[in-house]
């Protein structure tokens, strides 16, 4: 939109620039091309006057002069003529229609005044080859010659003044000329000479009048009046033009300010945007993406991430209102602490603040027990509520950052002694990967040696005390020492040896409860319903075994249940029609939904550990609990409590109503059933 | 300003002749060939027998040996024929100057019904009906229909070109050739007598408008200006004509009273001059007047 204005308003401004622009181009054009006739005619008309008088003052000239003036300003006034402004315009035209009236009536006189001077010169001419004795010596009359020399003086006066009082002389000259006696040869020449003089008598008024006429003509004049209202009314245009171009200014600077003001607030949105791509809405620190940007730019860079522990339990336990409000205060909090010290603070993740600076501004493992301690020692209200927060702290100087900081965050959340520790790229990542390949060795040997052995939990019914069933779980024995399964688990996933090991359990379990009418639950994963052969596996058992199928509870984990629904569901019908029963595992670990545990037709829920550890002391996990119960019993599903590993756990436990218990307490895995 | 006029007018005394030499006027080459054809097309005239060569006789320096031409239906008109040469250079056309230019001349001889006797639509009609013309006009105007105007304006091109050059006298007054001692001295009589007076400029003539017989009367009025004026005082006044090619263009005077052109010199200097000049001094003005015979224009030789 406001692209739109400034588009539409430089349109129109260039158009008003350029429309503008064209019609003073044409003004001046149209003005000085007018003008520039005009004076031209003016020259024409002076050079007519010129020539004329070059007529009368030479005995004979090149008459081609006034011929030339005549088509020059013929062809002006025919241009003239056909301009707007002057056709266009009433007065003028009209000043114009008498010029050209006058001065085409001058041009007329001027050849009136050719057709009269002519004779005059001629005769002029004839009187100078009198002086020069042509035709005059014939004459044998002294007294008769006298008086021709008289009459030729009177002539030459007359010719050299113009004064018409030689004029009336010569008229007496004449009838004294013809009153003489003359011989026949002197006669002629009287003649002659009187019929000269009679013409100089005749012609020259006219000579004179026209003369006067061509060069007191009014037509310079009227052209003068024709230029100067020319002029007035240019001026006029040109006012017009003026006023016209002080507006066309005015809505310039108008349209310049606009822009400039558009662009000013463009800016100042643009300023704003980047202010939110850059930081954190909830915390108001800078976010990932501005780190992103920064890390690159610091030489040396080191980064802290301080990671809240346990942040998910507040979350989930407390709700996200707690969890914001925690991660407010910890923001906050580093802010305080470190506003003395050059560091930028980043929230990185969910619960991870990034601390980046140059490794020489700080020293960070200093930095990082300081941050620890006042967690510590501190403790954030809410509502009443208080909560001991404690921080771990991965630290790192090496690329990529973040991902190295949090390789040495991992290493503090696994070794509890530990609060913080600095990624280094001999130790921690070379111990990580010598870990890794020994893990898969050790993995792969158990494999190959058949060392992957079944341990089963009891499982007890809490109104009779009596052992319903047994959890079949995984142990690695090595070298004497028999381990959990569990740290095994990625790394035979990601090496494709998961399904061998699923295979020995459940193959040592079949033969464990072949002739026995005990029942055990065996564990199934997603990885494994994904495996053909394991499917194979379970179909050729179910046929080698048929007795004991009905004995078997399959365990599904709650978050599998939720990300593959309907494979899970699939592979449920196919057991339960075999006569299977199914339990799902760690239920309340992640965010439970009832409605699809209707849906998958599940015979036991077990209750996760982390709601049973706390269930003495904290009243919130009480509630939780007592509502999965409830909820079970009515849709007659039958409970089981894990973890239990206390007497007063068990006993709330039986308190709940919890059907069944699992536990150290009243029974840890072991290789042998109880009693055996 | 007329005093600064005047003051300067002594520099200008040894100016210039008081005759230029003739120059080529600029014109249109195809217009002209076109005008060329329809100038000696018969066709384009009431009876078909008269075109504009018929009276304008390239043959007799482009006017009528004949005193008054002879038109359509032979009838007969009543004035000498003009040349074409050089008309291009006349301040006004025909004997009286009622035409402006040679634009407006072309309707004279061409609606005169003693001439070709045709009005403008019977010009169209015949140009249009020509195929010939029809193809050419087409292809120079681009116009699918020939109107009286353009066909005025190819003839105002060809007759433009009917310049006639290099005569002898141009040579001399471009300093490429001398004139003999008779012919010299024949000028500076064409001067002293004051024949220079009315025949000067380019074309020794053309360029005002005088009367014959100034000192004795002449007679036989017939065209003269007076006849457009109706001023008493222009009885008798014709445009003085061009004496370039006189040589060619007997018989002399606007009526074509004689076909000598000793005895025309001598007419006029009785006439105007009042002078009786002797026979050598006419001789020698003759071999003045026949130095202004020019060469055929170059239009002519083109495509013959």
């Amino acid at each position: 939109m406001r692209n739109a204005i400034i588009i539409f308003l430089g349109s129109i401004l260039i158009a008003l620039l350029v429309a503008f622009n064209y019609k003073t181009k044409n003004y001046f054009n149209d003005k000085n091309r007018i003008d520039n006739n005009l004076q031209q005619l003016k020259s024409y008309e002076l050079d007519i006057n010129y020539n004329v008088l070059k007529v009368s003052f030479f005995f004979y000239t090149n008459l081609d002069n006034l011929k030339k003036d005549e088509s020059k300003i013929d062809s002006i006034l025919d241009l003239l003529e056909n301009e707007s402004n002057i056709k266009n315009d009433k007065q003028l035209y009209k000043e114009f229609t008498e010029y050209k009236k006058a001065v085409l009536n001058k041009i007329d006189e001027s050849y009136r005044f050719e057709t009269n001077a002519i004779p005059v010169k001629n005769a002029n001419m004839y009187i100078i080859k009198l002086l020069s004795g042509y035709d005059y010596e014939v004459i044998n009359n002294t007294n008769y010659s006298n008086y021709v020399n008289r009459v030729l003086s009177n002539i030459l006066f007359f010719e050299n003044t113009f004064d018409k009082a030689f004029i009336t002389n010569l008229k007496k000259n004449v009838s004294m000329l013809n009153s003489f006696a003359l011989n026949n040869e002197a006669q002629k020449f009287n003649d002659v000479f009187v019929k000269n003089i009679k013409i100089m008598n005749n012609y020259f008024p006219k000579y004179n009048y026209f003369l006067n006429k061509v060069l007191n003509n009014q037509s310079l004049n009227k052209l003068e009046e024709l230029h100067k209202i020319f002029l007035e009314k240019s001026n006029q245009k040109l006012i017009i033009i003026t006023i016209v171009s002080y507006l066309l200014i005015g809505f310039v600077i108008f349209v310049g300010i606009l822009i400039l003001y558009l662009f000013y607030r463009v800016d100042k949105e643009n300023e704003l945007l980047e202010k939110l791509s850059i930081t954190d809405d909830l915390t108001g620190l800078y976010n990932r993406r501005k780190f992103q940007d920064d890390s690159k730019n610091i030489k040396n860079p080191i980064l802290l991430i301080v990671n809240i522990d346990r942040f998910k339990y507040y979350n989930e336990l407390y709700g996200v209102e707690i969890g914001d409000f925690i991660l407010k205060e910890v923001a906050q909090t580093l802010k305080i602490l470190l506003y003395k010290i050059d560091v930028d603070i980043y929230r990185l993740g969910a619960d991870d603040f990034g601390i980046l600076s140059s490794k020489n501004n700080i020293n960070a493992e200093k930095l990082s027990e300081n941050i620890i301690k006042y967690f510590k020692n501190n403790i954030i209200e809410f509502n009443n509520l208080e909560f001991n927060i404690s921080v771990s702290i991965g630290i790192s100087e090496f690329e990529p950052l973040i991902e190295t900081a949090d390789i040495a965050l991992k290493e503090v959340k696994q070794n509890s002694h530990k609060q913080y520790e600095v990624y280094n790229l001999s130790n921690v990542y070379l111990k990580k990967i010598k870990n890794n390949m020994n893990k898969l060795s050790i993995l792969k040997n158990t494999i190959e040696n058949e060392k992957i052995i079944p341990y089963f939990q009891p499982i007890w019914d809490n109104r009779t005390g009596k052992v319903i069933k047994y959890e079949v779980l995984a142990r690695v024995s090595n070298d004497s020492k028999v381990e959990s399964i569990y740290p095994y688990l990625d790394i035979a996933k990601e090496n494709k040896l998961y399904k061998y090991i699923t295979e020995s359990i459940y193959k040592k379990a079949f033969e464990k409860f072949k002739d026995t009418n005990i029942e055990f639950s065996l564990n199934i994963g997603i990885a494994d319903l994904n495996e053909p052969e394991t499917m194979d596996l379970i179909n050729n058992l179910f046929d080698k075994y048929p007795k004991i199928v009905k004995n078997i509870t399959f365990e599904i984990l709650e978050d599998d249940a939720i990300k593959n629904y309907n494979i899970l569901k699939e592979f449920i019908t196919f057991v339960k029609s075999k006569g299977c029963q199914i339990a799902l595992d760690d239920f309340g670990s992640g965010y439970s939904n009832f409605a699809h545990i209707l849906n998958l037709d599940i015979d036991f829920l077990k209750i996760d550990g982390s709601l049973i550890k706390f269930l003495p002391e904290d009243k919130r996990m009480q509630v939780i609990v007592e509502t999965i119960v409830k909820f079970s019993q009515k849709m007659n599903i039958k409970t089981i409590a894990e973890f239990v590993a206390s007497k007063e756990i068990y006993e709330k436990v039986k308190e709940l109503n919890i059907d069944y218990t699992q536990g150290f307490y009243l029974g840890e895995p072991s290789d042998k059933l109880v009693g055996e | 300003m007329k005093k600064i006029i005047l003051f300067f007018i002594p520099l200008f005394i040894f100016a210039s002749e008081p005759i230029t030499p003739i120059y080529k006027v600029p014109y249109d080459k195809q217009k002209a060939e076109l005008g060329k054809k329809l100038f000696f097309d018969p066709s384009i005239s009431e009876d078909g027998t008269v075109s504009c060569a018929s009276c304008h006789d390239l043959r007799y320096g482009s006017s009528d040996p004949r005193a008054v031409s002879v038109g359509v239906h032979v009838k007969l008109g009543r004035i000498q024929s003009e040349p074409v040469y050089n008309a291009v250079f006349n301040f006004r056309q025909f004997w009286n100057g009622r035409a402006r230019n040679l634009y407006e001349q072309i309707d004279g001889p061409t609606h005169n019904p003693v001439e070709m006797g045709l009005n403008s639509k019977r010009v169209e009609k015949i140009l249009n009906d020509n195929s010939f013309y029809k193809k050419e006009f087409t292809k120079i105007y681009h116009k699918n229909y020939i109107t009286y105007e353009m066909f005025k304006d190819a003839i105002v091109e060809f007759e433009k070109a009917m310049v006639t050059p290099n005569c002898k006298f141009d040579k001399y007054l471009e300093g490429k050739v001398n004139l003999t001692k008779k012919e010299k001295n024949g000028y500076l009589l064409f001067k002293k007598f004051g024949c220079i007076t009315c025949h000067n400029g380019v074309n020794i003539g053309g360029n005002s408008f005088q009367k014959i017989g100034v000192v004795y009367p002449a007679s036989n009025r017939v065209g003269d200006r007076y006849e457009v004026t109706k001023n008493p005082e222009d009885k008798f006044v014709y445009k003085v004509p061009s004496l370039r090619n006189v040589e060619l263009t007997a018989p002399y005077f606007h009526n074509g009273i004689t076909y000598n052109l000793n005895e025309a010199v001598e007419l006029m200097a009785y006439y105007n001059l009042g002078l009786k000049p002797k026979k050598e001094e006419i001789d020698a003005i003759v071999a003045f007047l026949k130095t202004l015979t020019g060469k055929s224009p170059k239009i002519l030789k083109a495509n013959k």
